[in-house]
């Protein structure tokens, strides 16, 4: 959090080639950017094509962006608007078996293999859980979970803090609820 | 589940198999772009000659046809033709993009906005794109046959140059006003459906 905010200073502060600004963004919120793609869609194929899809929107966009909001906060804007109008025009049925085979299936070694495959059986139901949302909530909980502020999380989704914090307590008991539910191994 | 950053400590612990570097991304994206670009110019300009090729062409028909049905005709399509030119030069990319960084709300105010004009755009593709040269290669084949009338006897086989063109137009007809509407009214009506819980927005 705090290295991505001192980066983001340094990337405002002056004007950048196109180029290292992208290549910066990236280095910098590819994991989160690709964990966004994985709550959109289950196939990696999909994930990928979502993942690139979002940097050609970055690109186009670096030009034209006005410094009015943080860019940490421009950048998960066009990610999930990316993402949104991306999975309405894809609109797959989800594919639980290709996406049990494809993900998560390398648990930590170190954590043990039971510790690993508990682990990664939370990771599924998190997972899942957050694909299953409405599109709105899906975009508060997931900008939450990668640590933005509820005034940043008001910049990119346009609802109020207390709408924010309304709809996060209420989410976040659902998904905990899901994932207990996985655990005690109930449907 | 208990403590406040479970969640977020096991949201954050996703393994992903595929991470590429910065400049293999970029290098993506700039050939996605050029290619992009490339691809519509070399469309455009395709469909710019093959209409140039329809306008010197049905000119010349116009110039020397004998029947003035006929030679209407010509014309007629060699005016399409010049003003399918003239709209690829002019709106040839299509549509701009809507802008990516604006909030959800917005964003998806502007898609709909452009998904209704895309909409009324090819729901009137049979008066301005389709009709015009339509009618235009009806006149002429018209004239065509009523200038072959006055000499010979007319067979079934001259009804077949019309039932092909007719049938070619019925199909872009379809292409356009039925299956592209009906698939830009689903992805519409999917976009709202996944927005609409919109409840305590401030903007």
């Amino acid at each position: 959090m705090v290295a991505e905010a001192v980066a983001e200073t340094a990337l405002v502060s002056q004007e950048p080639d196109r180029d290292d600004v992208f290549l910066r963004l990236i280095e910098q919120f590819e994991p989160a950017l690709r964990r966004l793609a994985a709550a959109y869609f289950d196939r990696e194929a999909d994930r990928a094509d979502l993942f690139q899809d979002i940097a050609l929107a970055l690109w186009q966009a670096i030009p034209s962006f006005r410094r009015e909001s943080s860019e940490r906060t421009w950048l998960y804007r066009i990610a999930h608007n990316v993402a949104i109008s991306s999975s309405a025009k894809t609109h797959r049925q989800a594919k639980r078996e290709e996406f049990l085979s494809e993900e998560f299936e390398h648990p930590s070694a170190a954590a043990g293999a039971e510790q690993g495959l508990l682990l990664g059986e939370k990771r599924r139901a998190l997972v899942d859980s957050i694909r299953r949302l409405a599109a709105t909530d899906r975009q508060i909980i997931l900008l939450h979970l990668e640590g933005l502020s509820y005034a940043d999380i008001e910049e990119v989704s346009g609802f109020s803090e207390t709408a924010v914090a309304t709809r996060l307590s209420r989410i976040r008991a659902k998904l905990k609820e899901e994932i207990r539910k996985r655990e005690v191994g109930k449907p | 589940m208990n403590g406040q950053d479970e969640l977020h400590d096991l949201w954050c612990s996703q393994p992903f198999l595929k991470t590429g570097r910065g400049e293999d991304v970029l290098r993506l994206v700039q050939k996605r772009t050029n290619r992009f670009d490339r691809a519509m110019l070399v469309r455009n300009w395709i469909e710019c000659i093959a209409a140039g090729v329809v306008v010197a062409t049905f000119v010349f028909f116009a110039l020397r046809a004998e029947d003035a049905l006929a030679r209407t005709g010509a014309f007629v399509i060699a005016a399409s033709a010049t003003w399918i030119i003239f709209y690829l030069l002019r709106y040839g990319r299509g549509p701009r993009d809507v802008d990516p960084s604006l909030d959800l709300r917005g964003y998806t105010q502007a898609l709909v906005h452009r998904y209704d004009h895309q909409i009324k755009l090819l729901k009137s593709v049979k008066y301005w794109y389709l009709l015009p040269p339509y009618l235009g290669l009806l006149l002429w084949s018209l004239g065509i046959l009523r200038d072959k009338a006055r000499t010979t006897a007319l067979s079934w086989s001259d009804s077949i140059p019309p039932m092909i063109y007719t049938t070619v137009f019925a199909a872009i007809w379809w292409l356009n006003e039925v299956y592209s509407v009906r698939r830009l009214r689903q992805e519409r009506a999917r976009l709202l459906e996944m927005t609409a819980n919109s409840e305590g927005r401030t903007k």
